[in-house]
């Protein structure tokens, strides 16, 4: 089988690994939200309200070993395209946070991991095209 | 980095696909390399020029 970025066995690890830690985290969240709601007011509720983040640990150790199996040129896109995130959506963020002084409605931080993925996302199809 | 890879490959009838293979790279970094829009290591270019019983300067001429 040929191998690149999608179909090769270290891709199919990373997925099943991710979706994985997604479904558990799924069930812990849920988990989590109902434990939550009937004991509000319990000693335990701090451990209880990130016991969901437990199984997503599993995500950065994935990517770190999937990233370490690609080959050269899928190393040098992945880290064009994580620069390019990473820097993007400083840049973006920055820039949003001067309109908010002009006048345009606060937006919550926790966006700034999306808007990154976006970047990050908007790097690798730039890669991609520049070594196809 | 001028190379000669498709015309080693080619001579071989390989397929950029196959030599991927024998060299445990993607396909996507063999047409890289062939169409001279990627520089391989030092380490993937011995590996390239040993796989062809060559030397890395019969494979690869540092002129852009």
């Amino acid at each position: 089988m040929e191998k690149n970025c999608w179909n090769h066995a270290p891709a199919r690890r990373y997925t099943v690994g991710v979706l994985g830690a997604m479904t558990l985290y799924t069930i812990a969240l849920v988990i989590s939200i109902r434990w939550l709601h009937h004991n509000p007011e319990a000693p335990w509720k701090y451990a209880i309200a990130v016991f969901p983040v437990l199984p997503v640990l599993w995500v950065p150790v994935a990517a770190v070993r999937f990233f370490r199996e690609m080959d050269e040129l899928q190393k040098q896109m992945h880290l064009e395209a994580l620069a390019f995130g990473f820097v993007g959506a400083g840049v973006l963020s920055l820039t949003y946070g001067f309109l908010q002084n002009g006048g345009l409605p606060e937006v919550s931080w926790v966006w700034v991991w999306p808007v990154m993925c976006v970047c990050y996302v908007v790097g690798l199809v730039a890669a991609q095209r520049r070594y196809r | 980095m001028k190379n000669k890879l498709r015309q080693l490959r080619q001579s071989r009838e390989w397929s950029q696909a196959e030599l991927a293979e024998r060299l445990n790279v993607s396909r996507q970094t063999i047409n890289a390399i062939e169409t001279e829009k990627y520089d391989p290591s030092l380490p993937l270019a011995f590996k390239i020029a040993r796989l062809f019983k060559l030397n890395i300067e019969d494979v690869f001429e540092d002129k852009r």
